[in-house]
């Protein structure tokens, strides 16, 4: 006789019915539970292949671990762990499009190593490096060009992630104002989309955006 | 923000180059971190045992002890390590929780050491992960309960009563308590001796006695000495009418003694006679008052007065309501069932007794029960094969809600022995505690005697002072000004129990726990309530006179436990640090006592002299006040 290991609710109407029959129910299903366990490649290997020094991956890695003991990060998490940072607004779209920029291999997590290259391009790369880094997280489709609409969900997730109590007062037009700011400046040959080479140019004319990009030291 | 997403902020901050082609102003400097920028490793010594962590795990709750500044204090020195006199045992789930994130109650601890041990490191018990807030929650109210009862049972019926109690007062104690006085047991015993009586002369009444001469019918005895049982009635009634309009009076709220159980009860059980006084001898009104006179069995529910078990069990079954209520639902609808089958399976038979259904459901309830009177039996076939059934469902219907009942019964019967139990208990712990307290006291009488508070320089008083501890001598000096500032002396118990002769027998407890008189006539006159904190105090430093009761000793120590803030432990540990052992051959041990006391009633002065309780007993290792608690500990 197989063990039962389900509760046994009263007032669950489908036992009164009959249509649900507990006693044939397979309960190895329980425990097929996907314990994924990814285990990050050597530090030698990492050390190789990012900018970052040993001490750095290990304080990475033990915080990353820490959070994710199975190793990857799923969206789910990526966007709990992200909505901490905002806890005024609504960080979830922008949580996502972080989470495609970072999972390479679209496999829909993001493991240490994915997680370790992305930081690496973002806080010790170029600023082309970042440039592209950058431009990739905005090609939400990765065809090599920013559309209107594409820009248009970005800039909604950004501004979403202020929440409503912000001074001034949030206007609805104020992301599509953003937008058709943005490809004044970026669209050279105005033919409506942002090509990578457009972006990196008018990026690099951009005193504010270069000057900026000094947010990166000391992060790590 | 929970802290453990700390260690994800430089991918946070990272993540922010999605936004730096977007802004329209510069980005901000980023701040500058001078600070060290590599974890390091943290060692904490629990009471020898070394626990290694890094510094980020403890800075993930910066409002906790160990995240915050606050374990500065803690830290030694000499062996760069952070040093707390805790349990380690429990300091290992408290650090599992900075490590997890989640924090475990282990349930082979006690709930309020591991409170305790929370409280000590800032953190809040509500943050108890959800597998094992259940166990948690269910262990304090399980504690705190006991503990209630434990304060109830210690508290109001033992105690004398104040002297300004009035005579309703003093009443209400005799008829709640009977063992208070001599007055109200006898009327305890009477009262039952009545209940009896008259529960026995209504059973009685109805026997049949000889007939009278002269006649053959067979009469009740009820008929046949109705003058007799008349006046029985009568001066039952009277006494219980007495007794009723006594704890009328006597209640300190009426309404609600009006709307209590037992004084319905009684009502009811005087009620008929009154009735039956003022009703006319007419015959049609009769029979509604012989059917009064079934009321009368009431009375002996007034025995519940008499009786504990009986209170039990009805508290029982109030208890179980709702279990009951399933029961008599079940039934109900079994009984339904079965009669409406019962009556068509017979409705063919000629002469059959199952009439009607409701009239089957005098057989569907015999049967279940299985009781089988045999007054009504099914005769058809089919007949047979549901009566058959019908008593085989009655025993599982019955079985299913008897255990809970059984159970309920049993945890309410044994939470009451334990509640008697606990006060047998504690008389006999109040006298050992006194006992011990009695020897520490006459450790500075002793003192004294040896003139030991002579000149310190002088030769007589040497001697004694090379036995003593550093701590002793503070003691004792410090008892010393105080003699010398109010003008007088501690004496001892017999001297104090000659003056106490002279003094009326209802003095307040106070002045019977003080042997400077003076300070207790100084105390005294205005506020008893005062008076008893004085009398606290002077506990420590005397000898307690025994001669009031142990009521006195749960008197005067509730209010020396008060909400003290735990930070006053640390104060006290301290002062015990330099404790020697005596050799003195005057030395005599005492257990380590705990006195469960129940919070003081008068949280708004809190004792001042605290810190001198540590110094009552020889060789104190530690006081501590806890909430609840006095503990007082000796070697």
């Amino acid at each position: 006789m197989k063990t039962k290991n389900r509760d046994q609710s009263l007032s669950d109407s489908r036992e009164l019915d009959g249509s649900y029959d507990q006693l044939t129910d397979s309960i190895e299903d329980d425990f097929e539970l996907s314990t994924v366990c990814h285990r990050p490649e050597s530090m030698d290997k990492l050390q190789d292949q990012t900018k970052f020094t040993k001490k750095e991956l290990q304080v990475l890695y033990r915080g990353f671990k820490n959070e994710c003991p199975s190793g990857v990060v799923n969206e789910e998490n990526f966007k709990t762990i992200y909505s901490q940072f905002f806890p005024q607004g609504d960080s979830s779209m922008y949580a996502h499009f972080l989470f495609e920029a970072f999972d390479t291999d679209k496999n829909g997590s993001v493991s240490f190593e994915d997680f370790v290259f992305g930081l690496s391009i973002i806080l010790r790369g170029t600023i082309n490096d970042r440039l592209n880094w950058a431009f990739n997280l905005y090609d939400l489709n990765k065809d090599g060009c920013i559309t209107k609409e594409e820009m248009l969900d970005i800039m909604k997730s950004i501004y979403d992630m202020m929440g409503k109590c912000t001074y001034p007062n949030m206007q609805d037009e104020a992301p599509r104002e953003h937008v058709e700011n943005f490809f004044q400046k970026m669209d050279r040959n105005k033919d409506g989309v942002v090509t990578i080479e457009e972006f990196i140019e008018s990026c690099q004319k951009d005193e504010n955006i270069m000057q900026s990009m000094q947010l990166f030291d000391n992060v790590i | 923000m929970a802290a453990g997403v700390a260690t994800w902020l430089p991918f946070a901050r990272a993540a922010a180059v999605g936004w730096l082609p977007l802004a329209r102003k510069t980005m901000p400097r980023p701040p500058v971190d001078k600070s060290s920028r590599s974890d390091e490793i943290l060692f904490v010594n629990v009471s020898g045992q070394r626990f290694q962590t890094w510094k980020n795990t403890l800075d993930r709750y910066p409002d906790t002890l160990l995240g915050s500044s606050e374990k500065e204090f803690f830290f030694n020195e000499d062996t760069q390590e952070y040093f707390f006199d805790r349990d380690p045992e429990m300091f290992r789930h408290i650090l599992n929780f900075y490590r997890t994130g989640k924090l475990h109650y282990p349930r082979h601890e006690c709930v309020q050491a591991f409170d305790e041990e929370l409280a000590f490191y800032g953190i809040v018990p509500e943050i108890i992960g959800d597998c094992c807030m259940e166990e948690y929650r269910d262990r304090k109210k399980e504690n705190q309960e006991r503990l209630a009862e434990d304060t109830e049972a210690g508290e109001a019926t033992d105690t004398p009563l104040p002297d300004s109690a009035t005579s309703r007062e003093r009443l209400w104690r005799a008829f709640e308590n009977p063992h208070t006085s001599t007055m109200a047991l006898v009327f305890y015993y009477v009262t039952g001796f009545f209940i009896a009586v008259s529960v026995i002369a209504n059973v009685v009444e109805t026997v049949p006695c000889r007939p009278l001469k002269g006649t053959v019918k067979e009469l009740p005895c009820g008929e046949k000495y109705s003058l007799a049982f008349f006046c029985m009635d009568t001066a039952c009634v009277l006494i219980f009418t007495f007794e009723y309009l006594m704890r009328l009076f006597a209640a300190p709220c009426r309404c609600k003694f009006a709307r209590s159980v037992m004084s319905v009860i009684d009502v009811v059980a005087i009620m008929p006679y009154y009735i039956g006084l003022v009703m006319p001898e007419n015959e049609d009104v009769s029979g509604a008052f012989v059917t009064l006179r079934v009321f009368r069995v009431f009375r002996i529910f007034k025995f519940s007065r008499h009786s504990q078990g009986l209170r039990i069990l009805g508290y029982t079954l109030k208890s179980c309501a709702s279990e009951l209520g399933f029961l008599l639902f079940s039934l109900t609808m079994a009984i339904i069932i079965f009669a409406t089958v019962m009556f068509y399976a017979e409705k063919g038979t000629k002469g059959s007794s199952f009439t009607s259904i409701p009239a089957s459901f005098w057989y569907t309830i015999v049967t279940m029960t299985t009781l089988g009177y045999g007054d009504m039996v099914p005769n058809t076939i089919a007949g047979k094969i549901f009566g058959s059934i019908c008593s085989l469902s009655g025993v599982l219907v019955i079985a299913l809600p008897v255990p809970v009942i059984v159970s309920n019964f049993s945890r309410i019967y044994h939470q009451n022995q334990r509640a008697d139990k606990m006060r047998a208990q504690q008389k006999v712990r109040m006298a050992r505690i006194r006992m011990a307290k009695k020897g520490t006291a006459n450790a500075f009488l002793q003192f004294k005697e040896d003139g030991g508070l002579g000149d310190p320089d002088s030769n007589s008083s040497a001697l004694c002072l090379k036995n003593r501890s550093a701590f002793e001598n503070q003691h004792h000096h410090l008892l010393h000004c105080l003699e010398k500032t109010t003008n007088h002396e501690f004496t001892d118990e017999m001297a104090y129990s000659e003056m106490c002769l002279t003094e009326s027998v209802g003095y307040r407890t106070s002045r019977s726990t003080s042997l400077s008189s003076q300070q207790g006539a100084l105390n005294n006159g205005c506020c008893p309530r005062r008076a008893r904190r004085r009398a606290a105090m002077r506990l420590a430093n005397s000898t307690v006179s025994v001669s009031r009761g142990s009521g006195q000793e749960l008197d005067t120590l509730p209010v020396k436990s008060t909400n003290l803030p735990l930070q006053t432990r640390s104060s006290l540990n301290a002062r015990a640090v330099d404790i020697k052992l005596n050799c003195s051959d005057r030395d005599f041990t005492a257990a380590i006592i705990s006195i469960p006391t129940p919070p003081s009633n008068t949280p708004d002065e809190s004792p001042p002299s605290s810190p001198a309780i540590p110094g009552i007993l020889r060789n104190t290792r530690a006081t501590a006040y806890l909430q609840d608690a006095v503990k007082i500990s000796s070697l």
